[in-house]
């Protein structure tokens, strides 16, 4: 039994620190493929924090045939589609202005990173969501289209054409600068 | 245009990848999933407690006044015993409340730990943290 699944099956018996360990381990990877995904950073970790929260209620119901990583995201993924639901657009702008600061000192670098966060936002979600895992996660395809709900062939063209979209934003800032 | 396959393209995308990347170990966020579900736990465990106890309150009200004709002998005897048995009681819930609360947020209350009611996220050896 690996490690992850040795962790659930203390954590259904009761085990808060095995669940802690969950939560630990896997933090890092659902919180980058929400903050992708959402593009809002404190959205992003708030909807990560439900998702683990949601994880622990669900714990019965998670059956081993996909990786604890997998059905992470699945959760996290269904969090993200109610969210946007919820959502205004003008939150969206402003938690994009915020994280415009975080990133730091202007220059080439850093409109490199604009112009392709600018990019990803503009992605349609499932095209976002496919981009996250399989580039930015190292997901197999067949993992994502498990934590997406979607058939392989789906995600496969997903992120064909959202590499395609983000690396064509980044060569028209390179050819306006 | 850039083009998709060269090294300057792998090299972008993995500096925007890079950016949205949450720290490897976060104690806060942790803390705060913990919070949320200990949360959760005292609302599901005042739900429970409702179910039972809007019931019990009804019957008791109902079959009161049969009641207290049939206890009024043994309380009138008890008179003197009757104070202390609801204070003893009422400092034994508030010993059982708090610790719970304490278990719930992490905190660690040594000799008080046989209080707490186990199951669930309560091992034997595992408040949630």
């Amino acid at each position: 039994m690996d490690l992850d699944a040795e962790l659930v099956a203390q954590a259904r018996r009761g085990s808060a620190q095995a669940f802690d360990r969950l939560v630990s381990k896997h933090q890092q990877a659902v919180r980058g493929f929400l903050r992708r995904v959402c593009g809002d950073w404190s959205d992003a970790d708030d909807l990560a924090q439900d998702t683990f929260v949601a994880a622990w209620a669900g714990l019965a119901r998670f059956k081993g045939g996909s990786s604890v990583r997998s059905w992470l995201c699945a959760i996290a993924y269904r969090k993200a589609l109610s969210h946007r639901r919820s959502a205004t657009r003008s939150a969206a702008r402003d938690g994009a202005f915020a994280q415009l600061e975080a990133i730091g000192s202007p220059g080439a670098d850093a409109d490199n990173c604009l112009a392709l966060a600018d990019a990803l936002k503009g992605l349609p979600i499932e095209q976002r969501a496919a981009v996250s895992l399989c580039l930015a996660a190292d997901f197999s395809h067949s993992e994502a289209a498990q934590a997406l709900g979607m058939p392989v062939g789906t995600v496969k063209s997903h992120v064909a054409r959202g590499r395609a979209k983000l690396l064509e934003a980044l060569g028209d800032d390179h050819d306006r600068s | 245009m850039i083009d998709p396959e060269s090294v300057e393209a792998d090299a972008a995308l993995s500096r925007l990848w890079a950016r949205d990347e949450a720290p490897e170990v976060d104690p806060a966020f942790a803390f705060g999933v913990s919070a949320r579900i200990g949360r959760r736990q005292i609302l599901r465990e005042v739900g429970e407690v409702v179910v039972w106890a809007v019931p019990a309150a009804a019957i008791t009200w109902a079959i009161w006044p049969s009641v207290s004709q049939a206890v009024a002998p043994v309380l009138e005897g008890a008179g003197s015993i009757g104070p202390v048995l609801v204070i003893v009681s009422a400092t034994v819930f508030a010993l059982w409340s708090a610790t719970r609360l304490f278990s719930l947020t992490g905190m660690d209350f040594g000799a008080l730990e046989f209080l707490l009611p186990r199951g669930r996220l309560n091992g034997p050896h595992d408040g949630f943290r």
